[in-house]
């Protein structure tokens, strides 16, 4: 059966959230480098970035899930 | 899109020559406005998740931007691939003139109450600097921002800053004395409890070993999307966010939606 836009659209935010910021498997973390170190802030980065002429990676999402704090 | 987009070890590799940002959708309406001018879905609202890569100058896109980086660079095991190299390519195009992490600031959360949700949401444990007053808190953040930028410990905490003592409440196991608190963020990241600390006046190396002991005793619980959602509206948990939420696929508080997981 063929699903509704919207379902559809929720199914690719559930899984582009819960993979984007999952943790780096024990495996990931051994070599360097480790992670990505995030500014939180627009403030933040937009700064460090003029200070430094360094190009932006810029990711945002919400940190609830559903109304659910503590998952993307 | 796959997961291994951010965690890929080429990315995060070639992450170390951009400034990265990652904003909270719906927590700041000056945000939201940026986010908005950067992507809108056919929704033509600012919807949860927002991917860009930009220029210094924070506006002119370097990569097509979209909901995440399969906007630019598809899907598929070679999808990642694409991504670093095409970070590569503006790297040698914006080189930069520092360092990329000399004398940048301590990346923080907007506060102690979203820095908690964010480690919950990460997995990972919170460092909290705690000052007497504003003074004190920004030279405790300048003191830690050159550890948190050490290749070791990048990606490994998150931090948060306060001079106000009712920003603690919750955290159990944390002095209310001025210093750093690493904390492990409870599941809904609603409190937590303190791992370590170590006073204002400690030094570059105590509290990188004191980094390393939280580290230690730090584990992430494991998490399954349907049972987290579905055990916080049992227990009541609900967030608040600073301004509404307009994702056509995230219902309205209260409402029922997709269910998760599927």
């Amino acid at each position: 059966m063929r699903q509704p836009a919207l379902s559809r659209s929720w199914i690719l935010v559930v899984v582009f959230v819960a993979a984007l910021f999952a943790p780096a498997s024990a495996e990931d973390k051994q070599p360097a480098p480790g992670g990505i170190q995030w500014f939180a802030t627009w403030t933040d980065a937009a700064a460090e970035a003029r200070r430094t002429e360094r190009p932006i990676l810029l990711i945002a999402a919400a940190p609830h899930c559903r109304n659910i704090s503590g998952m993307w | 899109m796959d997961g291994s987009f951010l965690s890929d070890r080429a990315v995060v590799a070639a992450s170390r020559g951009f400034v990265c940002a990652r904003l909270l959708t719906y927590e700041s309406a000056t945000e939201a406005t940026l986010l908005g001018s950067l992507f809108q879905g056919r929704s033509g609202e600012l919807e949860n998740t927002t991917f860009a890569l930009l220029a210094p100058d924070g506006k002119t896109p370097l990569a097509r931007t979209g909901r995440s980086p399969s906007f630019a660079y598809g899907h598929g095991s070679e999808a990642v691939g694409r991504m670093a190299e095409a970070m590569e390519m503006i790297r040698k195009r914006y080189p930069g003139k520092r360092a990329a992490t000399a004398g940048a600031p301590l990346p923080l959360l907007p506060d102690v109450r979203r820095g908690v949700n964010v480690a919950a949401c990460d997995g990972l444990p919170l460092v909290i600097v705690i000052g007497r007053d504003e003074a004190h808190r920004r030279a405790l953040e300048a003191n830690l921002a050159p550890l948190a930028w050490a290749e070791g410990n990048q990606g490994a905490f998150l931090y948060a800053s306060t001079h106000e003592l009712k920003d603690l409440e919750g955290l159990a196991e944390v002095k209310r004395t001025a210093g750093y608190a690493v904390i492990a963020p409870g599941t809904y990241g609603a409190d937590g409890k303190g791992l370590v600390q170590v006073p204002a006046d400690a030094t570059a190396k105590t509290i990188q070993a004191a980094l390393n002991r939280a580290r230690g005793a730090f584990a992430a619980p494991e998490k399954s999307q349907g049972d987290h959602v579905r055990d916080g509206k049992r227990a009541g948990v609900h967030w608040d966010t600073e301004i509404p939420v307009t994702d056509p696929g995230i219902p309205p508080a209260g409402k029922r939606g997709p269910p998760p997981g599927r």
